[in-house]
């Protein structure tokens, strides 16, 4: 018996189906059509909430016919469901422009996808925050009406910014776009599923965007119990798009660690495994156990908003919702900034032609922050705690920074009397580990009870954790943009205005959350627009600077979009790097490579001139 | 040779992929698990009805067992058995399901003690995973009439009776949990 077993395949030749409107605009007619049946049926059934045609449970049944029509829109129906039920499907993906805008099986569309819509809502969210920086420059309410737009405007950038971008960019972003080729697939495992993923992130920002028309929500992005069970009706769409965008990454990381593990290219061992595509794999396997908690989590919030329960009210235990909260929470950090530790490690060698130091360490470092991350969550309820309950939190939340040196090490070792290139992304690199040590080293201090106490619920909090991503991530994140843009447009960015657009972001940056520090120790308080006054002057300089951090932001957009429409032709390989992905055409073409990828020997030496892969050409079918 | 590799991969991929979902989805279940310790630790109400939770079971194994049995009629090549064992299966699954809305709709359980929450909660969950396992049993039986699934070709099969084992046993426990622990 030649051929084991295999998905059956359809009778019948497709019958292509010509799309007359764009898919996303299907997608918004269906998705207004699935709104309108099931809210007016929930309130049909359960009409007694208030208002005649929007309650709470309508809002939660209206959003699920919404999301249900928006997928099948834009390509799900012909994508998903008529090959479900034995049907050819008759999508056509576009080979134009227009294939951006519907349902794609292309790893490559769907990274650029993913990494247009991360950010927009890098955007959106950036916005808000200048506007609570702008409210922030005043010790009174000047900008904001009521407290609650304060606080939902809070809600939406932390949450926005955390499950739209910082869980997105790296690894359905660019993971989906670099990871297949590192590895020298031609396609990924689930590629409608991943397709079909990438529409849920716009559907669960829009959610979370649209909910102060339901009410302001002054939970934060944490959705703290009691408070929440007590809010108004905008928290139901804090869970809801929550719940699409975390199901848009579990997606995401499905197909990745599938891919991963499955597609390899022939040669491609697990010792010649590249580090980012490590970091992908860890970070897919927190994924798959983390989100799908934090989804159980919302549901069961939810039913105290909705019927009510008390599960975390009052008469239940919102100390259980609190640790349910952070035992997702803090793996999130580490799901956002384990793919920059290896992106580090990636992009170093390359720029210094160097064999990588300590390359299993490395690895390792990975490993053991993925598995660690899961035991240090109470750290952040130490004021909900008995001292001896804090012990065995505090210790490991010091022991994540062991395996975490491990990516310091492998980067310093390399760059040891190395003859540097600095680039745009190499700057950006040196820029994000300065960065993360001290988001590091005061995540140490932190994790000790007496610190931590002392300055909970302060500025020094949102110090700490924005120099982690966006001083880790996001920087990271500009860095590997650059680093890929040939590869990605066949265009070459300015190294001039990298350099500077990189240097205005690091000043913006430390600037506004160095000061944050300084203005956490002298007392201000997070979650609140009114402060005393002697903190003005200082909550006056920190938003200054975050203006101009946010225009280094979007200066830096500018010039990323620039370079990729009208930059220089950029050579093929341009910075002398091994890794598969530069083995081909840039961009690269639909099947990634023209032919068969072999794998000889590593990727992190540089002391040969051996060849660390062969593409074997396809033969010429007009030949 | 090599397309009879690239094929088990592919089939290894996807079998290893749905494998690793069905995990992950087990994560909702082991949190409500944990959560009903954590608040009150488990216990019984007295006000449970025991015959009908134990029907419900019943009719989740009987489900199962045909669901199993008709992967294996598809792995013998007959596939008339296996689109008649799904559609059994769907119909014992959908009849498990009316018990359940029987117990909802009846209110014997109050919704309204600790008890009630976990037990409609619980029970919520795993009957949104069952309304959708019996949509897949009869989305992969009317796939079958339309497409050729042999003892060669059938990993749509396979996959829908992982998924509908998943939700059995997912059911199992939380009924375990729910009247007997």
């Amino acid at each position: 018996m030649e051929q084991q077993m295999t998905q059956a395949e359809a009778r019948n030749n497709p019958q292509t189906k010509v799309m007359h409107i764009a898919p996303i605009f299907r997608g918004v007619i269906w998705a207004t059509i699935g709104f309108v049946v099931l809210d007016l049926l929930t309130v049909a059934v359960d009409p007694f909430r208030g208002h005649p045609l929007v309650t709470e449970p309508s809002e939660v049944m209206g959003w699920a016919g919404a999301l249900i029509g928006w997928l099948m829109g834009v390509g799900g129906y012909e994508e998903m469901i008529l090959p479900l039920f034995g049907s050819p499907s008759t999508w056509v993906e576009p080979k134009d422009w227009r294939k951006y805008f519907g349902l794609s099986t292309n790893h490559k569309v769907i990274g650029i996808q993913y990494l247009f819509t991360a950010s927009s809502i890098f955007f959106v969210a950036g916005m808000i925050a200048m506007a609570m920086r702008y409210e922030l420059m005043q010790p009174s309410m000047h900008f904001f009406t009521y407290t609650g737009q304060y606080l939902t405007a809070v809600g939406i950038h932390g949450s926005l910014m955390m499950f739209g971008v910082g869980t997105v960019v790296l690894i359905s972003g660019l993971g989906n776009y670099f990871v297949p080729l590192m590895i020298g697939a031609k396609e990924t495992v689930f590629s409608r599923l991943s397709g079909l993923g990438h529409w849920l992130l716009p559907a669960g920002a829009l959610t979370l965007i649209a909910s102060p028309l339901l009410g302001y929500w002054d939970t934060g992005w944490r959705g703290y119990e009691p408070l929440a069970s007590q809010d108004p009706g905008g928290i139901v769409f804090y869970y809801l798009g929550v719940f699409a965008m975390t199901l848009s990454t579990i997606l995401a990381s499905l197909n990745l660690a599938a891919t991963i593990i499955f597609h390899r290219a022939k040669g491609m061992t697990w010792a010649r495994l590249p580090l980012f595509v490590w970091g992908i794999l860890t970070v897919s396997l927190l994924n798959l156990i983390w989100q799908p908690e934090i989804e159980m989590t919302f549901v069961m919030g939810l039913l105290d908003k909705l019927i009510p329960f008390h599960f975390f009210d009052a008469m239940g235990s919102p100390l259980t919702y609190l640790s349910m909260f952070w035992l997702f929470g803090h793996p999130e950090v580490y799901i956002i900034v384990l793919p920059a530790f290896a992106l580090w490690n990636e992009i170093i060698p390359v720029m210094a032609q160097r064999n990588l130091f300590a390359r299993d360490w490395a690895i390792i470092g990975l490993i053991f922050v993925m598995m660690l991350s899961g035991l240090v969550w109470a750290h952040h309820i130490f004021t909900n705690m008995r001292n001896s309950e804090m012990f065995p939190f505090s210790f490991f939340s010091e022991m994540i920074s062991i395996p975490t040196g491990f990516s310091f090490m492998a980067a310093i070792g390399t760059l040891w009397r190395a003859r540097l290139r600095l680039t745009t992304p190499t700057l950006l690199v040196l820029m994000s580990l300065f960065n993360f040590t001290i988001g590091g080293l005061t995540g140490v201090y932190l994790a000790d009870p007496p610190i931590n106490l002392q300055v909970h619920d302060t500025f020094f909090i949102i110090a700490h954790f924005h120099y982690t991503i966006i001083g880790g991530m996001v920087f990271t994140w500009m860095a590997a943009m650059y680093y890929w843009l040939p590869k990605m447009s066949g265009r070459m960015f300015n190294e001039t205005w990298g350099k500077w657009l990189a240097l205005w972001v690091f000043i913006g940056f430390n600037g506004t959350f160095g000061q944050m520090f300084l203005l956490g120790l002298d007392g201000m308080n997070r979650w609140v627009p009114v402060y005393p006054p002697y903190l003005k002057p200082l909550n006056y300089s920190v938003s200054l600077f975050a203006f101009f951090l946010g225009a280094g932001f979007i200066a830096t957009a500018i010039h990323i979009l620039w370079a990729w429409t009208k930059g220089p032709k950029s050579p093929e390989n341009p910075w002398h790097a091994r890794t598969l992905e530069w083995l081909t055409t840039s961009p690269p073409p639909d099947d990634n490579f023209d032919g068969e990828v072999e794998v000889v020997r590593g990727f992190y030496r540089y002391d040969h001139d051996e060849p660390s892969a062969y593409l074997v050409k396809s033969p010429d079918p007009m030949e | 040779m090599a397309v009879t590799y690239a094929k088990d991969r592919e089939i290894a991929a996807y079998r290893w992929g749905f494998r690793i979902f069905l995990v992950s989805q087990s994560v909702p279940f082991i949190l409500l698990f944990a959560d009903w310790y954590m608040f009150d630790g488990y216990y019984v109400s007295r006000v449970v009805d025991k015959w009908l939770g134990s029907a419900e079971a019943l009719l989740a194994l009987v489900s199962g067992y045909m669901a199993w049995r008709a992967l294996q009629a598809i792995r013998q090549g007959r596939l008339t058995d296996m689109v008649q064992g799904f559609r059994r299966a769907a119909v014992a699954g959908a009849a498990q399901l009316v018990v359940l809305a029987y117990q909802w709709g009846t209110r014997f359980i109050p919704p309204g003690t600790r008890y009630g929450e976990v037990y409609y909660t619980l029970t919520g969950v795993s009957g949104f995973y069952e309304l959708i396992g019996v949509f897949v049993l009869l989305a992969i039986s009317v796939r079958a009439a339309r497409v050729q699934f042999t003892a060669n070709f059938h990993w749509d099969a396979e996959a829908a009776e992982y998924f509908w084992i998943f939700q059995m046993v997912a059911g199992l426990l939380s009924y375990l949990f729910l009247y007997w622990i």
